[in-house]
């Protein structure tokens, strides 16, 4: 990201989160949530750098099985691959690769969404738990060779902005 | 003679597999540091809390805070802190946060730091905690070894900088720093000590330059707190005339001085 796009960024940012602080203030809350619709997305890098994912359809036995090699002190590798229009999660043990869970759906039409892009995303496992005799795993995708330098200052701004909107 | 392979990692019987098997790697001890030094080094009475959510429970917070026009674009990817709209002083942190933070993040120091300074209480006005925010994420990022960008709101950054300043020339031996945490603590007595300053004269005299903010401070009584009243007002933006003045007429006066 070159300076002047860094500086962009920061701009409508700051004029976002200045807009959705001005009209909640007057009591228009709507409006405040429009703007934030409409252009929230220059105020950010195009790619987030990381965000957790609860999987869907988790296969109990792998997520069980890597939560006890964990528990050994091993790091079961985890990898992403497009199946059938969706994302899954395995973790690869040995030769093979075990499934872990699918992406939700949202989370799988961002992944086809970026293309080759995809591929920058790497699944790192987060949790592994028992609720009621049912196993939830939690992964997050976390880009690849993301370095502040390339994508700028944080958006503190758009931070800013996502505090002023409104109570849902 | 054939000889079975060697059981693979993931090679169990089903028997010993236990629903107790959990895992959660989310170790929150460097981020909880992260927020005591902020809270150490602003020195309040009162802190903030701090809430390390799992990942259904941050999907929830989102979906709490934003509308579901936003979640729908993937706004939600953007986030990890939220604030508790029924307790300012509260924060939200996402399991993704906590992960960057344990890699040294300097994205994430940045989000931390700055939403917990936003946290903690203050009764400036918004443009003048943004400028002292930036100033004093500068320090504290010397105080906990830790890298952090200090610009995102350098205009307002520009305003609190010139009044720390005329702070400092005029109120020896105290630093700029100890000046940005008082403006922070207690911003009754920063604007009592910078009417009592010089420079204060010539700012006045440079308002009343002014022909509209001449016409405002005419009919107070006090004109020095009415000045200091409405650079502290929660309406003003850097835009504003006064910002403008106010910065000009510090480095006017600090360049007189240093003559």
């Amino acid at each position: 990201m070159t300076d002047d796009q860094q500086a962009e960024q920061l701009d409508s940012a700051r004029k976002l989160a200045r807009q959705v602080s001005d009209l909640v203030s007057d009591g228009k809350d709507a409006a405040a949530r429009g703007v934030f619709t409409r252009t929230w997305r220059d105020s950010v890098p195009d790619l987030p750098s990381r965000f957790p994912v609860t999987l869907e359809n988790v296969d109990e036995r792998t997520a069980l099985a890597v939560a006890r090699l964990i528990g050994g002190g091993s790091e079961p590798q985890l990898g992403l691959r497009r199946r059938k229009g969706s994302y899954e999660v395995y973790a690869i043990g040995g030769h093979h690769e075990n499934r872990l869970g699918d992406l939700p759906a949202a989370d799988s039409e961002f992944l086809i969404g970026l293309g080759k892009q995809a591929s920058l995303f790497e699944p790192f496992l987060l949790q592994i738990k028992s609720v009621e005799a049912r196993v939830i795993c939690a992964i997050e995708l976390v880009r690849a060779e993301q370095t502040a330098e390339a994508d700028g200052a944080p958006p503190i701004a758009f931070q800013d902005a996502v505090e002023a909107l409104p109570n849902e | 003679m054939a000889t079975t392979p060697p059981p693979g990692p993931f090679d169990f019987d089903d028997d010993d597999l236990l629903v107790t098997d959990e895992i959660d790697l989310m170790d929150d001890f460097e981020l909880r540091q992260i927020i005591a030094g902020v809270e150490r080094f602003l020195g309040t009475k009162r802190g903030i809390r701090v809430s390390v959510l799992d990942p259904q429970q941050w999907e929830e917070q989102v979906n709490a805070t934003l509308h579901q026009a936003a979640r729908k674009q993937g706004a939600g990817r953007y986030l990890h802190v939220l604030h508790d709209p029924r307790d300012p002083h509260h924060l939200y942190i996402s399991p993704s946060a906590v992960m960057a933070i344990n890699q040294r993040s300097k994205e994430m120091y940045n989000i931390i730091v700055f939403a917990a300074l936003r946290r903690f209480p203050c009764e400036l006005s918004t443009m003048l905690r943004h400028g002292l925010d930036d100033l004093v994420a500068g320090r504290l990022a010397a105080e906990l070894d830790i890298e952090l960008f200090e610009g995102t709101y350098p205009e307002e950054q520009e305003l609190v900088l010139a009044l720390l300043r005329v702070l400092v020339h005029d109120f020896p031996p105290y630093d700029e720093i100890t000046w940005a945490l008082l403006m922070r603590r207690d911003p009754d007595r920063f604007f009592y000590a910078l009417r009592q300053s010089k420079f204060c004269s010539a700012w006045l005299r440079a308002v009343k330059g002014d022909e509209w903010l001449a016409g405002l401070l005419e009919a107070a009584p006090k004109k020095r707190k009415a000045l200091t009243d409405m650079l502290r007002e929660e309406n003003l933006t850097v835009d504003a005339s006064l910002v403008r003045l106010t910065i000009e007429s510090a480095n006017r006066y600090l360049g007189e001085g240093e003559a």
